[in-house]
């Protein structure tokens, strides 16, 4: 129980005392605020047809609670993952391998742990939620427990599971990152729309069937024959003031209270299943490796006979090698099947329509690349060299500079397709506009990494973008999808711009 | 070779000091660096090495200021630190060869020295294969290759036995002595045999301040005549340990033979034997 009780507390502080933390908390803050938009919004998160509720405590406290078990399990998990895969980087796991904390124990305190990270973040969301009560409510009085009620009913399971969830993926599929975000991608998008729309539904991992369907139906009596068709996310188009409704009661039935309960205990029972296929530390792949190249070379002792080496080395400030060995870095960093996967996107580029190849395929290219660019200039932590970076001869204009060109070669490569396909088109400004893509999607991971000294950020901003990508929606739009004005082109050169001089500066205070 | 630290001081926050008003001066030969954890070793080297900045004072190599120039120490500096790791999925000639570049060198000769240095560490049947099947002892090794790639003329290894097995310790020891000749060479380390028989002079370190410099045999003097050896009876080390410093105990049958600085009371010290650099450290940081 001691151990149990440390490693919860342990992994919770860890966490919550990092510099990652309070960027989750600022980047929290802004989504908590975009969850109710403003008045005049030209955007809606939760619409029944083009119907949306009266801001009074029952409509915010319904809207941020769904938004929080849908977008809140989404992000969150990017936040949580790789707990386990932590205590193998920092070798702790030998320490707990050898302890007598048993593999349940473990991963309920890691499960419990990430459940509380997340848990903090959705009361930041909920006070964030009363503040804005306060700043649009049309005049509503609070009713405390209709804010409350829905969040522990219907956001807690979801992140509970989430917390399970990200556990079952580290142990099931260790050491395959990209892997696991796409398990949980896969996983996360058939609970939010296999679904059927129907009240009762046992698949309903978020618990957004029955609440939507209780609104749709309540907003239905007041106007029949409308549409009130749900939709979820950030949907463009403001709110109508003239098509509001006031909701003043959703009630939670027994039997939804026993189907989130079944989330809350099915997350618990992944917990204990999980436990079984623990590794507990015992790598075996690597250790066989180790074991083998140690019986060859303990033939031999290193002689240290350095007398004869005559070749006095050439100083040189060529960029080409450091280049070229970040590239292969980069590229050995991916799995086979991954570039075997982003070939046949690039090879399906040139034939798609290119509307298709622009919107679609591009970004989803760029994504699969999110776990070599978001530890572009993380590595030198992760694996221990960041004596040897910062000791060499002009870090910041060589070895930043060349990791930079290294991360942005791949982005460009990935592109070569869709460039020509333009170049045929005599399309330069998509052209200029694509080139300015990838040139920020990498400076982004750059500057977010040497900010945060960590990848997290960059990956959870990333998948982010993805999602509005995918959406078409203009304001992330980074790669000239959606916006093709000169204005465009020049804001994005700025924000290139930005982003390379905070870089530049944030990495050279580091080095210095 | 001149190494000048001019009143170095370091601090972590407005209470914590890693380094107090710290002065030395250094040239070519090797000087041992000894202090017990905390002492402040770690980042006087990692000031030297260019890592971190001081909060005060300078730094000159050759009469150039390295803490203006770092580029200066960079181009000639081969470091191996204490706690370091390596790139997995690259090998060790990949690794070398971009340790290299890191370092700002390159031509012709850069292929037969890594080979020669791979050669010499015993890792060239292993040069294929990438770092992260490598073991312990291996990564070490490769550590050492990749701190004498730019044939550096300033030396810091931290730690640098660890992992070596007897035989590679003497070898390596050699390998520092034959390197000494024009360069400077500061070697950091806990074990005190493996800079008693090789430094020419020996600095020792405490709570962030130089307790001494000076060549080894002016350090002993200064423990010469305060170190004892007596056999204890099993019953009362205990009390034995709580009266006096004890640098070394070996367990015999019912007895232990002590090594050991004898605390206030000397009445029970009578057998006094020469010091070495050990009882000369320990009896300069612990008593």
């Amino acid at each position: 129980m001691f151990l149990f009780k440390n490693i919860l507390k342990g992994n919770y502080l860890q966490y919550v005392r990092s510099y990652s933390f309070l960027i989750t908390i600022a980047l929290s803050l802004y989504i908590a605020f975009s969850f109710i938009p403003a008045p005049d919004a030209n955007y809606t998160t939760i619409r029944f047809g083009e119907f949306t509720g009266n801001y009074n405590s029952v409509w915010i406290g319904f809207v941020t609670a769904i938004m929080s078990s849908a977008f809140l399990s989404l992000f969150g998990f990017f936040l949580i993952n790789g707990s386990i895969r932590k205590d193998i980087e920092t070798r702790i796991g030998h320490i707990i391998g050898t302890t007598q904390i048993s593999n349940t124990s473990y991963i309920l305190a890691k499960m419990l742990s990430n459940f509380f990270i997340l848990f903090t973040i959705l009361v930041i969301v909920f006070i964030v939620s009363l503040a804005i009560f306060f700043l649009y409510s049309d005049g509503y009085s609070l009713q405390l427990l209709d804010f409350i009620i829905p969040y522990f009913i219907i956001a807690v399971p979801s992140l509970l599971f989430t917390s399970s969830f990200s556990l079952l993926l580290e142990i099931l599929i260790p050491k395959k990152r990209l892997l696991q975000y796409g398990a949980f991608l896969f996983i996360y998008f058939f609970a939010l729309f296999a679904s059927s729309s129907k009240k009762e539904n046992t698949i309903d991992v978020f618990g957004i069937q029955y609440p939507t369907a209780i609104v749709s139906e309540q907003i239905q009596q007041k106007h029949l024959d409308s549409n009130t068709e749900l939709a979820i996310g950030f949907i463009s188009g403001g709110r109508d003031i003239n098509k509001t409704v006031a909701i003043n009661t959703i009630s939670f039935p027994n039997n939804y209270l026993f189907q989130r309960f079944f989330w809350v205990i099915g997350s618990f029972l992944i917990v204990y299943l999980v436990s079984f296929f623990f590794h507990r530390f015992n790598i075996k792949e690597e250790h066989i490796k180790r074991t083998n190249v140690l019986e060859t070379t303990s033939e031999k002792s290193a002689g240290f006979q350095l007398g004869t080496l005559i070749e006095t080395p050439e100083f040189s400030t060529k960029l080409t090698p450091l280049i070229f060995t970040e590239l292969l870095m980069l590229v050995r960093k991916r799995e086979k099947w991954l570039w075997l996967i982003t070939l046949c996107g690039m090879i399906a580029s040139f034939f798609v329509p290119i509307i298709y190849a622009h919107y679609y395929i591009l970004p989803l290219l760029w994504f699969l690349q999110v776990t070599t660019w978001s530890n572009l200039v993380t590595k030198d932590l992760e694996y221990r060299t960041h004596y040897f970076a910062a000791a060499s001869y002009k870090p910041l204009h060589r070895l930043f500079i060349s990791r930079v060109i290294a991360g942005i070669s791949i982005a460009l490569f990935i592109t070569i397709p869709l460039l020509i396909r333009y170049l045929l088109e005599l399309d330069f400004i998509t052209i200029i506009n694509i080139i300015f893509g990838a040139i920020f999607i990498v400076l982004l991971a750059v500057f977010l990494g040497t900010l945060t000294k960590s990848k997290k950020l960059f990956e959870i901003v990333f998948f982010f973008l993805i999602y509005s990508n995918i959406n078409l929606i203009a304001i992330t739009d980074y790669f000239g999808a959606v916006n093709t004005s000169l204005t465009y082109t020049g804001i994005m050169l700025l924000l290139i711009l930005v982003l390379f001089t905070g870089s530049y500066f944030l990495k050279k205070l580091s080095y210095e | 070779m001149q190494l000048e630290i001019k009143n170095i001081t370091k601090k972590y926050g407005s209470k914590k000091i890693g380094l107090s008003d710290y002065s030395l001066n250094i040239t070519s030969g090797i000087l041992g660096l000894l202090g017990p954890n905390g002492a402040g070793k770690s980042t006087l080297i990692k000031i030297i090495s260019t890592i971190s900045k001081p909060t005060d004072g300078t730094i000159y190599l050759n009469g150039n200021n390295i803490l203006k120039k770092p580029n200066y120490i960079r181009k000639m500096l081969g470091y191996l630190p204490q706690d370091f790791g390596v790139y997995h999925n690259l090998n060790a000639y990949e690794f070398l060869a971009y340790i290299a570049a890191m370092k700002g060198i390159g031509g012709k000769g850069l292929h037969s020295r890594i080979e020669k240095l791979l050669e010499e560490v015993n890792l060239i049947e292993h040069a294929k294969n990438h770092l992260g099947t490598y073991s312990g002892g291996m990564i070490q090794r490769i550590g050492i290759a990749q701190a004498l790639l730019n044939d550096p003329k300033v030396i810091i290894f931290d730690e640098p036995t660890v992992g070596l097995d007897p035989e590679e310790r003497l070898r390596f020891r050699d390998l520092l002595s034959d390197l000494a000749k024009d360069r400077i060479i500061i070697l950091s380390s806990h074990i005190v045999s493996d800079i008693e028989t090789i430094a020419d002079e020996v600095a020792i370190m405490k709570k962030g301040s130089l307790i001494v410099k000076g060549s080894q045999e002016d350090i002993i003097n200064i423990a010469d005549g305060k170190i004892f050896e007596s056999i204890v009876e099993k019953s009362k080390i205990n009390d034995f340990k709580r009266s006096h410093t004890i640098i070394s105990s070996y367990r015999m049958q019912n007895e232990f033979r002590v090594r050991y600085i004898p605390g206030e009371s000397y009445s029970d010290a009578k057998h006094n034997v020469p010091a070495t650099l050990e009882d000369a450290y320990i009896y300069l940081t612990k008593n």
